[in-house]
């Protein structure tokens, strides 16, 4: 509730059946829920991967924040906030999984399918340099791309204000691409040549 | 784009593997199908004949009405069954007056129960049978209806609307709004406009008196002004009303709320039930605002002084919780859970009633209004339960909370939320004598 409305009504940009189902749900409409988790269920997994790396505890982390979100939605006063409320719980429940293996996020555990489809670019390399990247600034940069969520909801998810959350893109791109290029023109110096020289 | 931000991007964009898609399906289909619903409250056909004669001649209604209400699975008062603070405090002073209006929607029927004004608020319950396939009336309940007072449209502004599932097809719920100048007693009409068109005219009579005390009392913050114009007090709700002008440049335009935190001279934190309001921009740039804000009321005498405490949220991170919680299991013995900066919960008793479980608890802090709300129960297998709704206060600071049929040879355990101070802003604060 802003100062501008205090009462529900409807906004440019907000998807009045997904209110319109958060409030059936949050009544004990079952079909509702099962509704809102089926439109959310890719971008619920796409965070939660970011997050514990594995598929089987993508879907532990899943299973256990559908549960908590259907006995707790009562407790969601804004019901255009649903996304990024269940996102939230997501988030934690990954967090949980996180703190059970004292937050060791393996390498291995990492889709090798995906790398080894990617052609023209050692993926396994690429994702072993983004390795070195603050852990603060990877989590930013792999949030950033998922297509499901806005600055806003990054911004809800991490708990910052969206200017912040601007900033800590364009940063962790900066770093990441300073280890990038660092990484190449020492390959190319390895393999013999000196670019920056123009030989 | 670089080639890292195509991998991560790829990396990051897969679609959902199938075994976390049968996680996810395996799971909603294991979600009960119903939450616990209050089965007391059920209404078998034996017992439906006993009550009809009982609404027949104890209460004095027609027999048709009587006849009615009889055809509605809820025995006892829904106006106190699924309504919130307000409508549970007038019905237990007894002020609702029972009508049995009904329309037939479809297959099933929407019954209007009982009507309740108190001289400041109007309330309406109702229940509808057949609720899954009138599934959209209950949205038309919301957003669909014109209300005639003595067959004129009245402006009402905010119609207020609360309900839930009492039983599998069943739905019951409470309609209400503020008055302004409405007689003691007046015929309401509600019509459903669009699609099934219907009409009930209930009659309304007052019952209970409101007092209201003018503040006029106006302070200035960062590039506006708030004006304490009024406190209403009334047997359902504790009322107060704000004027603000909001310079263009002002925070107060940024997506934040304000809340009010009521506290009297006796150690009393009014609960808060609802507010509306909204600003409205002017010629000259400024926005001109009109809020309501409506808490528990005063039974009884009312304190000497009363002290308003305006606090800021910001609604996009309002919900912006991690698990911080704080638990513990009934041993038989009173223990304090602490609710972060806000304070601290002591459960005091726990007892079972017929397969409930009746909590008794105390809570001590900056806002024990928000603090007496975040109370839930687990098993040993971490099932939550449903509870009663709005908790029930004993006392200033002591209150119960009932939660439905919970295992026989259960432990329970108990938790409540921890939670950050308010944001109080002091510049507004305001306290003023009542007597």
């Amino acid at each position: 509730m802003g100062f501008r409305s205090l009462t529900n009504e409807r906004e440019g940009g907000i998807q009045l059946n997904v209110v319109r189902e958060v409030n059936k749900a949050k009544k004990g409409n079952r079909k509702s829920f099962e509704r809102l988790v089926q439109e959310y269920k890719v971008v619920m997994y796409r965070v939660s991967k970011t997050i514990v790396g594995t598929d089987e505890d993508c879907a532990d982390a899943t299973q256990e924040a559908i549960l908590k979100a259907f006995y707790s939605i009562d407790t969601l006063r804004e019901p255009k906030y649903f996304k990024t409320w269940l996102l939230r719980i997501v988030m934690n429940e990954c967090y949980a999984i996180l703190r059970k293996r004292n937050n060791v996020i393996d390498f291995d555990s990492i889709d090798q399918h995906l790398l080894i489809e990617e052609k023209g670019f050692e993926a396994l390399e690429v994702e072993d340099l983004l390795q070195q990247l603050d852990p603060h600034d990877s989590k930013v940069l792999h949030l950033y791309f998922i297509e499901d969520l806005t600055l806003k909801d990054m911004a809800y998810l991490l708990d910052l204000p969206e200017n912040t959350v601007k900033t800590q893109i364009r940063r962790a791109k900066q770093r990441a691409n300073q280890i990038f290029t660092t990484t190449e023109e020492g390959q190319a110096w390895k393999n013999g040549k000196n670019t920056s020289q123009g030989k | 784009m670089e080639k890292w931000e195509k991998h991560i991007s790829r990396k990051v964009n897969a679609e959902v593997p199938s075994e976390v898609d049968q996680r996810i399906e395996l799971t909603l289909t294991s979600l009960p199908h119903q939450k616990k619903y209050k089965k007391k409250w059920w209404l078998s056909g034996v017992v439906a004949l006993v009550v009809l004669s009982f609404l027949f001649s104890t209460l004095g209604l027609s027999k048709t009405i009587a006849e009615r209400m009889s055809t509605i699975p809820v025995l006892g008062s829904v106006m106190e069954m699924v309504g919130g603070i307000e409508e549970r405090e007038g019905q237990q002073q007894g002020l609702t007056t029972p009508i049995g209006e009904q329309v037939q929607i479809g297959d099933g029927n929407l019954t209007f129960t009982e009507t309740m004004y108190d001289g400041q608020n109007v309330y309406v319950s109702f229940v509808l049978t057949e609720a899954d396939e009138n599934a959209h009336l209950i949205d038309k309940l919301r957003d669909d209806l014109l209300i005639l007072i003595d067959g004129k449209p009245y402006p009402h502004t905010h119609l207020n609307w609360r309900g839930e599932y009492i039983e599998e097809n069943v739905y019951a719920g409470t309609l209400s709004f503020s008055s302004i100048s409405l007689p003691d007693s007046f015929l309401f009409t509600i019509r459903s406009i669009g699609v099934d068109e219907w009409q009930v005219d209930l009659p309304v009579e007052r019952k209970g008196e409101k007092e209201e005390v003018e503040l006029a009392q106006t302070f200035s913050l960062q590039n506006s002004s708030w004006t304490y114009q009024s406190i209403t007090f009334s047997p359902t709700t504790t009322k107060v009303h704000i004027k603000t002008v909001v310079e263009e440049d002002s925070l107060f335009l940024e997506d934040y709320s304000m809340r009010l935190d009521i506290q009297d001279g006796n150690g009393r934190n009014l609960r808060s039930t609802r507010s509306n309001g909204g600003l409205k921009r002017q010629s000259d740039g400024s926005y001109a605002g009109s809020y309501t804000y409506y808490f528990e009321p005063y039974k009884g005498e009312l304190p000497q002084e009363i002290t308003i405490k305006p606090y800021l949220v910001n609604y996009n991170t309002e919900n912006n919780k991690g698990p911080a919680w704080d638990q513990e299991t009934w041993q038989g013995k009173s223990f304090t859970l602490g609710q972060g900066e806000m304070g601290e919960l002591t459960v005091l008793d726990v007892q079972r009633n017929q397969g409930d479980l009746v909590i008794t608890y105390q809570v001590d802090g900056n806002d024990e209004s928000q603090q007496a709300a975040s109370i839930w129960i687990e098993d040993q297998s971490g099932n939550r339960y449903k509870d009663d709704g709005a908790e029930t206060r004993l006392d200033n600071h002591t209150f119960q909370q009932t939660f439905y049929d919970f295992p026989k040879d259960e432990k329970v355990t108990i938790f409540t939320e921890q939670m950050e101070n308010h944001d109080y802003m002091k510049e507004l604060e305001f306290t003023f004598p009542v007597q």
